[in-house]
């Protein structure tokens, strides 16, 4: 788990639900009321399957998966 | 047939254009308006559920039986212009009045009014000018060009102008052309048709420009017109996450919060200028987010429980005043200098207790005899004498047994009750008259607004005044609310935390306990804590803590940065109204996300917080001149070989999770809250 970017001058209000699903569950282990700001794993599993279809659909990011590729 | 230009952004379109004003090939330039020059902070379909929300609200009817009509309506028009061989395009004006008198069987000239006022609202809430737009129509003005605005769009010709003059870009165009006038689109390319004809322009002359490859590059080029797509890949990627989100909001829990956030994100980014300072940003970023979930929670409850008037209690509600006033709509209020320490001096009028004299001791810092002198306005002079009678030799000495014999002889001396009750007496006339003067007597039902904790004023004022006719009924509402110390506040006096309330039992929004200096710090005013209050030509007064005072002097020191904060969470509060009104969520919907929010700033910080807020220091307004680091300590490996030590520190650190702020990972803070959260008591 690596540590938070130091802020920059622009705005950040945005965490992760990756990371928001990590902080929970110090609650789940400890005093098991972990739910509170958990995202849950069915909607995190669905967000990032989401964006991984958008990934896919970013047509320039493939392209540059595929130069990687081709140059390993 | 034109070529087929993309440009991913205004530069490469100002080169492309610049090429053929070499040429001498160019004399008009139109643009497409949304998505090319103005960008939006939330999907169309948000922003139009969410005038579906306001009309359902003035109508009291359910808003997807509001939302379906307004769907039917815009087809069934739609479908009557493509039956007179038009583009399927439908006016704004007849569309509201078809809406209006679905909605309530006949026509309504006031609710059609108030659909278009509210559609154009909440259109400017969402749009904001892309970046590189002004720069890029000052050159084409400065080309001497015939500059047309073309959109797709249902809002009239009218609205636009407005929106466009609104944004401050109507002078940059000599007209303004809309499908949905003539129900001619550009996707078409009967719209370009009708503009060429009417205003005789010759296509060959003519670039377009816009964000749509369909209407903006193909539709144009088929007339001749060189279209030019501009595609900005940040953008459109913006666009489907905005989608997404919005699609996530619906499942509950953290997404509400993600997405409004997310929307405030945007807004803030494209609204605000970038800062330098650190404090503006932490309050802009952290701060802001939960001072202003407090407010909308705290509006919510006004409007559920209406209040004659609402009484902001120094200090920590000097913020939540300045940001209730710059709500549209207000209830009357007003701005109370009290203190824990004025309100416990009037409160030993009728002698001291062992209960009260207890509160002196909470104070890790605390002096024994001499911190109850300081907190109840008793000087410690006058005690002296008789706190030597029963064994203190010193009056500085820490009491630790708060059942020690010597302290409740000294409570039971009357000699002892008969110097501090005639002082009680004056403080609590003196008080009494300064409330009298605020009005807080004038009013049946009022509204207390604090930062929190224990409830200390609340439950003072009560204890000293409540046997008076006129005394208010009272509803507390504080961020943080922990009464550890009282549990009674009799009848009528109701009490709640917004943010964090402990009788909740929730360990998740615990959260502000972990830290409630910064808060306090966030929200508290620049000027010094009252201390005690004094009539001056028939006036009374608050008397300020002195400027040479230690703690005084320490907090000027830090009222730049503290100042900074507010800036930050002040702005938060603009926008974060803004984004509430197009989303329309209550505070218990976005709470979860705030709590993580406030779960990463508190207990996972950044080196930089950690380092910078370690700067601040913190006072309290008990009496005392004690400051209070909130810094964090130096951890050394030789402190890792006293365990027991050093977990001790970490219980009664201020910032705790602070200390870990130098390694590498996250994860030591991970595993010491989940430590802390096993050893804190539920």
């Amino acid at each position: 788990m690596s540590r938070a970017k130091p802020s920059i001058s622009s705005v950040h209000l945005q965490i992760t639900p990756w990371r928001l699903f990590i902080y929970a569950q110090a609650f789940r282990f400890s005093s098991g009321h972990g739910k509170c700001f958990s995202p849950g794993v069915k909607a995190l599993m669905i967000w990032y399957a989401q964006r991984f279809k958008q990934v896919l659909l970013n047509r320039k990011l493939a392209r540059q998966w595929r130069m990687y590729f081709e140059r390993h | 047939m034109p070529d087929k230009l993309i440009a991913h952004n205004f530069a490469q379109v100002r080169d492309l254009l610049q090429a053929r004003l070499e040429r001498g090939q160019l004399q008009t330039v139109s643009l497409d308006i949304f998505d090319t020059l103005l960008a939006r902070i939330d999907t169309p379909e948000q922003v139009q559920y969410a005038v579906c929300r306001e009309v359902a609200k003035s109508l009291a009817r359910p808003i997807e039986q509001v939302w379906q009509l307004r769907q039917q309506t815009e087809q069934a028009l739609r479908q009557k212009a493509l039956r007179d061989w038009l583009d399927p395009e439908c006016r704004f004006g007849e569309w509201v009045s078809a809406w209006v008198e679905a909605l309530v069987g006949h026509a309504d000239l006031a609710l059609q009014r108030f659909i278009i006022t509210t559609e154009l609202e909440l259109e400017q809430l969402a749009l904001y000018i892309k970046p590189d737009v002004l720069a890029f129509l000052h050159w084409l003005a400065q080309q001497g060009l015939r500059v047309l605005a073309i959109s797709d769009m249902y809002l009239e010709r009218a609205h636009l102008l407005e929106i466009l003059r609104r944004k401050g870009l109507l002078s940059y165009f000599e007209q303004v052309h809309v499908s949905s006038e003539q129900c001619l689109g550009k996707y078409s390319g009967r719209l370009f048709a009708s503009i060429r004809d009417e205003l005789n322009i010759s296509p060959s002359t003519w670039v377009h420009i816009g964000d749509n490859p369909i209407s903006d590059r193909r539709a144009a080029c088929e007339q001749g017109i060189q279209g030019i797509w501009l595609l900005e890949k940040a953008a459109l990627r913006q666009r489907e996450t905005q989608v997404l989100m919005a699609n996530m909001a619906k499942r509950g829990s953290t997404w509400k919060g993600q997405h409004f956030f997310s929307v405030l994100e945007q807004r803030l980014r494209a609204l605000e200028p970038a800062s330098d300072d650190f404090y503006y940003r932490y309050g802009r970023d952290v701060l802001g987010a939960a001072f202003s979930t407090f407010m909308l929670g705290l509006q919510e409850r006004l409007t559920r429980k209406p209040v004659d008037k609402i009484f902001f209690v120094a200090r920590d509600g000097y913020l939540f005043q300045q940001m209730y006033q710059a709500l549209p709509q207000k209830l009357p209020e007003s701005y109370l200098y009290l203190s824990r320490k004025v309100i416990t001096a009037a409160s030993t009028a009728d002698g001291l207790t062992h209960e009260q004299a207890k509160v002196a001791f909470y104070n890790p810092k605390q002096q024994g005899l001499r911190s109850i002198c300081k907190i109840y306005g008793v000087p410690e002079d006058s005690l002296r004498y008789l706190a030597a009678c029963h064994g203190f030799r010193e009056m500085a000495q820490p009491i630790h047994d708060w059942n020690d014999k010597r302290l409740l002889d000294f409570l039971a001396d009357a000699n002892v009750q008969a110097l501090i009750r005639p002082l009680g007496i004056e403080h609590r006339r003196l008080l009494e008259a300064y409330l009298e003067q605020s009005g807080f007597f004038e009013h049946k039902h009022i509204a207390l607004v604090d930062i929190g904790w224990n409830g200390t004023v609340q439950k003072f004022l009560k204890q000293a005044f409540g046997h008076r006719a006129d005394f208010p009924i009272i509803n507390a509402y504080y961020f943080a609310f922990v009464p550890k110390l009282y549990h009674d506040f009799g009848a009528q006096n109701y009490c709640e935390g917004i943010i964090h309330d402990s009788r909740r039992d929730n360990a998740c929004e615990r959260i502000p306990s972990e830290f409630e200096e910064i808060f306090e710090q966030g929200a508290r005013a620049l000027e010094a804590t009252t201390i005690a209050y004094r009539e001056q030509a028939g006036v009374v007064e608050p008397v300020l803590k002195s400027p040479t005072a230690p703690d005084r002097m320490a907090e000027i020191a830090c009222n730049h940065m503290v100042s900074s904060l507010q800036q930050g969470i002040l702005a938060h509060w603009r926008h974060f109204q803004a984004v509430q009104r197009l989303t329309g969520y209550q505070s218990v919907e976005i709470l979860p996300y705030v709590y993580g929010l406030l779960e990463r700033a508190v207990v996972y910080p950044t080196r930089e917080e950690s380092r910078l807020l370690s700067q601040l220091v913190h006072t309290e307004d008990f009496g005392h001149d004690h400051i209070l680091s909130i810094g964090r300590d130096k951890l050394s490996w030789q402190d890792l070989l006293k365990p027991r030590q050093l977990w001790h520190r970490f219980k009664v650190s201020a910032w705790r999770y602070a200390w870990l702020a130098g390694f590498p990972t996250n994860m030591t803070n991970f595993v010491l809250r989940m430590a802390y959260l096993r050893a804190v008591k539920k």
